[in-house]
């Protein structure tokens, strides 16, 4: 075979695997939200309908939740614009909270021409209940906060969150081998936040500008150094800025507390960081905001996404949602984008 | 025998250092054809004491008489600050007339206080009688809804029943207020406790107290109680037309403030003196702006209306639903505004 007949095989071949592809692609890519509030208290549920085809979508979404929990309607008619995408609200009639806080659900879509999509997840309740805990790296007062747990490499992170009228709390475990603390020109782990508000936009641009608060909290390597907050973005900052690996050291955020501690086979990041420095953030009751997290792992599992985790979409990788920074060892894929839904409740009970 | 009188001496200091409240609270009974007044009145200070203190001063220069029962609806954070509002309240209001409980704010004409403010409303006048008990230990703040789904319901069952038995029994109209730490989807057992109590149908209303941790009290005579329930009983000649709105987005929320408000009054027979308003937190938490909700209430119900409304933590009244109807029983539910107007 002469090399210009390998070549034309080699085209054919990919053309076949390329239109193959696109005939299984569907016509619509869906995701339920999380909770932003415990179910039990009937709220809304949120499903995510994007169109990804260039001709209009018209068909009827339907949720399946738990045995022995009721919604309301069964299924919404939904029309979508080419490429277009549209959350699509269901109702809570009966819900329960499970301390496991994993919700198994079920999201399907039928066209008008007969073509189905199926979606299955497992959500969670990402809220944040009321309360004012200690940080002081004993971690007895975060049982009345709603753990949200993901896997990553086999290793579990847990994200624990509450709120009160003057700070923004979180305890992070991390399960891993060892924890390798903060020194200047080396790898080490840390614990990336991004928090925005609800109706904050995506950073599209490195021209454009960041609209989340974004924190990095990392522990002392020694006994004689102290775990430290980094502020790395706020509302603002030049997203081509966030991009470029910057030094650390000028970028502590000494208004927030932070304890990082081992306990058992985990790294624990205790941390309250203050409202006031948030300020489109307005913690109330019921209200939704942006939250994410990104676990730094760089000597064990790589880093840990929730983004990934909370079920979004792959083509919803963002580079521009996250600082660079010096010490951070970055996947080959960009992360998730930050903005996933997080909710402010009064209490889980 | 000299342990036992110690042990015994220690009880009896402990029982007596607890709150020292009645059994029922109780005013002599209408006079038919009397007057029958509702008053509000609103405080904000950092100090607790002092938002008491001047909204309960406030109302005392207004009201012709003294009231019959001064309902509070205070919103500062944590237990200290809370007994400081309540301190202040009773610094000029007699504690055995004081009732109501801690919610996440409230909203009266002069609009939304929801920071540390107290809302008070005073009962007064010869035509309306009030009657009051508590239901202490209702005894499921520690059950999980998981494993003691039943369990929780028998008890807060239980609960309601035993409130209605410690009211009077022979009331035919008024309206009862039930306040209390029984939290959506918990006041769906206690409320149907009630009305199995009650036998006939009668207008209920209220709201669960704020549930935020450390936050959750009910006040009884001036009191603080956690784990409890309040019940109101308001009884004379005069009407009662409630309504129940159900949302849980921005929009709805605000458009179905207005249908309750305007359709309260609409299907209320006698001409209306008061509004009372038992709003869900979570509504609130889907607005940007909260005023909004507000305007819409307002613009279902005269400018010269008193009105006294609360965010609370799960509602009671006639539940929203396809086959609602205005003065329908009442259930314990959430993200409702329930709204109910008083005439005659």
């Amino acid at each position: 075979m002469t090399r210009n007949a390998w070549r034309r095989l080699v085209v054919w071949g990919l053309g076949l695997a390329g239109a193959a592809a696109c005939a299984g692609e569907d016509a619509l890519a869906l995701r339920a939200e999380h909770f932003t509030v415990p179910p039990a208290t009937g709220p809304s549920i949120h499903v995510v309908v994007q169109n990804l085809r260039d001709a209009v979508w018209r068909g009827r979404v339907a949720l399946r939740l738990p045995d022995g929990w009721r919604w309301d309607p069964a299924e919404r008619a939904v029309a979508l614009a080419p490429r277009a995408t549209q959350r699509v609200a269901f109702t809570i009639v009966k819900g329960m909270n499970l301390d496991a806080n994993r919700y198994a659900v079920e999201v399907a879509a039928t066209g008008d021409d007969g073509a189905r999509v199926v979606r299955k997840q497992e959500i969670v309740c990402a809220s944040a209940p009321f309360f004012e805990p200690r940080i002081d790296g004993r971690t007895g007062d975060w049982d009345d906060a709603v753990p949200v747990t993901f896997l990553h490499a086999g290793k579990k992170t847990v994200v624990r969150t509450y709120w009160n009228r003057t700070h923004f709390c979180l305890l992070v475990e991390v399960e891993e081998e060892r924890h390798v603390g903060y020194r200047k020109g080396a790898e080490f782990d840390a614990v990336q936040v991004a928090i925005a508000p609800r109706e904050a936009p995506a950073a599209s641009q490195p021209e454009g500008k960041a609209a989340r608060d974004e924190f990095l909290l990392v522990g002392s390597r020694s006994m004689w150094s102290r775990d430290r907050c980094f502020l790395l973005a706020t509302p603002g900052t030049a997203l081509s800025a966030t991009q470029e690996a910057r030094e650390l050291a000028s970028l502590e955020f000494k208004a927030a507390r932070l304890v990082v501690r081992r306990r058992g086979g985990a790294t624990c990041y205790e941390a309250a960081i203050p409202l006031a420095a948030m300020p489109g953030i307005q913690p109330t009751e019921g209200r939704e905001f942006c939250f994410s997290v990104l676990v730094h792992d760089p000597d064990g599992t790589g880093l840990r996404d929730w983004g990934e985790a909370a079920g979004l979409w792959p083509r919803q990788r963002n580079r521009l949602a996250w600082s660079q920074w010096l010490g951070a060892r970055w996947g080959r894929d960009a992360p998730f984008d930050n903005r996933i839904e997080w909710g402010f409740c009064s209490s889980k009970h | 025998m000299r342990r036992c009188a110690i042990v015994l001496f220690l009880a009896l200091a402990v029982v007596g250092c607890g709150p020292r409240v009645a059994a029922l609270y109780q005013t002599p009974p209408a006079r038919m054809g009397s007057e029958i007044f509702f008053l509000t009145s609103v405080a904000s200070n950092a100090d607790p004491y002092e938002a008491g203190r001047e909204a309960a001063e406030d109302l005392k220069r207004r009201v012709l008489k003294p009231p019959l029962a001064v309902l509070v609806s205070e919103c500062f954070d944590g237990e200290a600050r809370k007994a400081k509002a309540l301190r202040g309240v009773c610094s000029v209001f007699p504690r055995q007339i004081v009732f109501g409980g801690a919610t996440y704010g409230s909203f009266t004409h002069a609009g939304v206080a929801d920071r540390d403010a107290v809302t008070l409303l005073a009962i007064t006048g010869q035509g309306i009688s009030v009657a009051a008990a508590l239901q202490q230990n209702l005894g499921t703040a520690k059950l999980s809804a998981e494993k003691d789904q039943a369990e929780i319901e028998e008890r807060l069952r239980n609960a309601g029943a035993g409130l209605v038995a410690k009211l009077p029994r022979a009331f035919e109209r008024g309206l009862l207020i039930i306040i209390a730490d029984a939290h959506s989807p918990k006041n769906g057992p206690l409320v149907e406790g009630i009305k199995q109590a009650l036998v006939k149908p009668f207008p209920i209303t209220g709201g669960s107290v704020n549930k935020n941790a450390g936050q959750t009290f009910v006040y009884y005579q001036g009191r603080m109680f956690q784990d409890s329930a309040l019940a109101l009983l308001l009884t004379g000649d005069f009407l009662v037309s409630m309504v129940g709105r159900q949302a849980k987005e921005g929009a709805e929320v605000v458009a179905t403030a207005e249908a309750a408000a305007r359709k309260a009054v609409e299907v209320q027979k006698g001409k209306p003196f008061a509004v009372l308003a038992f709003d869900c937190a979570g509504r609130k938490g889907k607005l940007v702006k909260v005023e909004e909700e507000l305007a819409a209430i307002k613009r279902g119900i005269e400018e010269t209306l008193p009105l006294f409304g609360c965010y609370c933590a799960g509602e009671i009244g006639p539940a929203d639903g396809p086959d609602a109807k205005p003065n329908g029983p009442s259930s314990g539910v959430g993200w409702h505004i329930m709204v109910t107007v008083l005439g005659r």
